[in-house]
C-alpha cells in the first residue's frame, strides 16, 4: 500500500476566473485515514456547502468500501470469507461478489500476475500490517506458502453470490483492487453531487477531476523514487487518474537487500529491476491493478497505448507518454 | 457521526498567514480597492454553518475577482475567543471602525455571531487566497482538532503522543520537521522540513497533522 507518492502542484496563476460568468468558486480539501492509507479531496464549486457535503459523501462511500473490502479489519465481509470460504460457501453482498469476479477476469487476463489470493504471502510479508518482515526471507516457507495460492481456487456461484474456497489456507487480499475501487465511486458521488473539479488522492493513486481553474490543468509530479524531494515528470491531466506503484514507501532493509511490498504473485518475492510505476488512465480499478502489473512485468503486458512511465533499477526510466498533457 | 463532526474529525487543508483574533485591533482604517490580490478571513465561531454561509455570501458580495478561494474549517480544542480577522494584502484591517461598504457585511457577520466572545471547543473557518509566503506559525493538529500553534521562531524540540507512540518535532531555522516517530516506516520523517504557508506533514500511524500558515 502506497501512502505519499505524488506531490500535486497548484500552478494556476494567482489571478483567474475560474467559472465563465466571473462567479467565485471555492476550493476547499480535506482528508482522512481509510484503507489503511491517506486520502485526500480537493473540490472546487461555487458553494461552499456543496463541497463540504460532496467530500463527506465521497468519503463516507470510501468508509463503506473499506467495511466490506478491507483486509485490515476482522470485521469485515472479505474476512469472513476468509475464515469460512474454505468449510462451506460463504454469501457475500453483490457487490462484493462482483469485485471478486471481475478480480478473477484480470487474474486471467493478466496469467496470475495479478492475483487477489496472494494473502497468506502478504501475510507473511506484513507490509500491509503493522509487522514487517524483519528478518531474512525463508525461502522455503515462501514455496510453501505459494502452495495456497492460486485465484482458480476461488469459486464463485452466481445464483445465490456465494464464494468457496477449494483449498483450505487461501485467503484473499483485494488490496490491489479494492482502492481503485473506492476511488471510482468516490468519484462517482463527486460528479453526482455537482462538484466536476476536484483532485482525489488515495494514497498518492490520484485522479483529477475537470480542472484546477479555467486556465490551468491539474499538474501532478512523479516523485523520484530514491530522492523523495525531487519530482521527476509532470503530467497535466483533466478527467484523468495517475495511478503509481513503488518500493519506496513500505519496505525493509535486510541485510542491505530492499524488499518491498509489491512482489510477485508467482515466486512470492517482491518484483525486481523496478522502482516506480506509473499509469494514466481514465478508470482507476485498471489503473491501480496496471501499475502493479506494470511493476512486475513491464510494459509487455500492458493493454497498447496505455501511457505509462516507468523508474527501472538504477533510476533508468522508460515511458511511452509523448506528450504531458491528458483529457479524458 | 453526523456530517459536521465527520468533516472536523477529518484534517483541512490549508494555505496562507492569519492573525490571532488578539491582534483585531491592532492596525487601522483600510482605504484600498476591492479588487484585490490577496486576502485571509478567519472566523472563530460556535456555529460554523451559519458562519460559513455568510462567508461565502461575504466573498460573493465582495467581488474579490480571484477565481478559486480556499475555504478551510477545523475545531479547536478548549476555549477559545471567537471573533472575525481580515487581513488583506498583508494588512491586518479593523473593519469595524471601516465606513468602506465592503465591511458592513463582516460587521454583520460579527453581530449575528455574536462575536467577540469566548467559547468552548469553537470551530476556526478560513477563506483565503493562495499564499506563496513564509511561514509565521505551525498549527498541530490530532484527531481533527488543532492541539498547539508554534511559532516558526519558537526554535526547539517538541514531542506529541499518538496512537502508534511519540512524534517528535522540530522547530529550527530551516524550517520545521519530523525528526522521528513510534511508527513503523517512518515516512513522516524522511519529509523535509516545512517552511512555507500551506506546507504540511503527516504522521498517518500517529493521527498527526501539522500545517503552516
Amino acid at each position: 500500500m502506497k501512502v505519499v507518492i505524488f506531490f500535486v502542484f497548484l500552478f494556476a496563476p494567482a489571478q483567474y476566473c475560474f467559472s465563465q460568468d466571473s462567479t467565485v468558486t471555492f476550493e476547499m480539501s480535506a482528508s482522512k485515514e481509510l484503507m489503511g492509507t491517506h486520502f485526500e479531496i480537493t473540490a472546487i464549486h461555487s458553494s461552499i456547502d456543496s463541497c463540504k457535503k460532496a467530500i463527506y459523501y465521497a468519503f463516507k462511500e470510501i468508509e463503506r468500501i473499506e467495511k466490506f473490502a478491507s483486509n485490515y479489519k476482522d470485521s469485515t465481509e472479505i474476512s469472513n470469507v476468509n475464515n469460512n470460504a474454505a468449510s462451506y460457501p460463504v454469501k457475500v453482498s453483490f457487490e462484493l461478489y462482483e469485485l471478486i469476479k471481475r478480480s478473477l477476469v484480470y487474474s486471467e487476463l493478466y496469467d496470475g500476475y495479478f492475483d487477489i489470493s496472494v494473502g497468506p504471502l502478504t501475510d507473511y510479508w506484513g507490509f500491509n500490517s503493522d509487522h514487517p518482515l524483519k528478518t531474512p526471507p525463508d525461502s522455503s516457507l515462501i514455496k510453501y506458502l505459494l502452495g495456497f495460492v492460486g485465484y482458480k481456487n476461488i469459486v464463485l456461484n452466481s445464483n445465490d453470490t456465494t464464494i468457496s474456497y477449494l483449498k483450505k489456507g487461501l485467503k484473499i487480499d483485494l488490496g490491489g483492487i479494492a482502492k481503485g475501487y473506492a476511488l471510482d465511486r468516490a468519484i462517482k458521488i463527486l460528479h453526482d453531487r455537482g462538484i466536476k473539479n476536484f483532485l482525489l488522492n488515495g494514497g498518492g493513486d490520484i485522479y483529477a477531476g475537470g480542472r484546477k481553474s479555467k486556465d490551468a490543468k491539474w499538474v501532478i509530479g512523479v516523485k523520484d523514487p530514491r530522492e523523495n524531494q525531487n519530482v521527476v515528470k509532470r503530467i497535466e491531466v483533466e478527467d484523468c487518474a495517475v495511478l503509481t506503484s513503488g518500493d519506496y514507501e513500505r519496505y525493509s532493509i535486510i541485510n542491505g537487500i530492499r524488499y518491498h511490498h509489491i512482489f510477485n504473485p508467482k515466486n512470492g518475492f517482491p518484483a525486481k529491476d523496478c522502482q516506480s510505476a506509473t499509469v494514466i488512465l481514465e478508470n482507476c480499478e485498471e489503473g491501480v491493478m496496471f501499475s502493479k502489473i506494470l511493476f512486475i512485468c513491464g510494459k509487455e503486458k500492458l493493454p497498447s497505448n496505455t501511457p505509462y512511465f516507468v523508474i527501472k533499477e538504477k533510476g533508468i526510466s522508460d515511458e511511452n507518454i509523448l506528450f504531458t498533457n491528458f483529457t479524458r | 457521526m453526523n456530517r459536521r463532526n465527520f468533516l472536523l474529525a477529518s484534517t483541512m487543508a490549508v494555505a496562507a498567514g492569519t492573525i490571532l483574533p488578539s491582534a483585531l485591533k491592532a492596525i487601522g482604517k483600510n482605504n484600498l480597492p476591492v479588487s484585490e490580490e490577496n486576502f485571509s478571513l478567519e472566523v472563530i465561531t460556535g456555529n460554523p454553518d451559519k458562519a460559513s454561509a455568510m462567508l461565502e455570501a461575504f466573498a460573493k458580495q465582495g467581488n474579490f475577482g480571484m477565481g478559486n478561494l480556499k475555504y478551510a474549517e477545523y475545531s479547536i480544542a478548549g476555549n477559545a475567543v471567537g471573533d472575525i480577522v481580515f487581513v488583506r494584502n498583508g494588512r491586518l484591517i479593523d473593519f469595524t471602525k471601516s465606513s468602506d461598504s465592503l465591511y458592513e457585511g463582516l460587521k454583520d457577520i460579527r453581530k449575528t455571531l455574536s462575536l467577540p466572545s469566548l467559547i468552548e471547543n469553537p470551530v476556526r473557518l478560513r477563506l483565503f487566497t493562495k499564499s506563496e509566503s513564509e511561514a509565521k506559525k505551525v498549527f498541530v493538529m490530532q484527531k481533527g482538532e488543532i492541539v498547539k500553534q508554534i511559532d516558526m521562531s519558537m526554535y526547539g524540540n517538541y514531542s506529541f503522543m499518538g496512537k502508534a507512540g511519540v512524534t517528535k518535532v522540530n522547530v529550527s531555522e530551516s524550517g520545521v520537521r519530523i525528526t522521528d516517530s513510534d511508527c513503523k516506516y517512518k515516512i513522516c520523517s524522511k519529509m523535509k522540513a516545512i517552511t512555507k504557508a500551506g506546507d504540511f506533514l503527516t504522521c498517518i500511524p500517529n493521527e498527526l497533522h501539522i500545517f503552516a500558515e
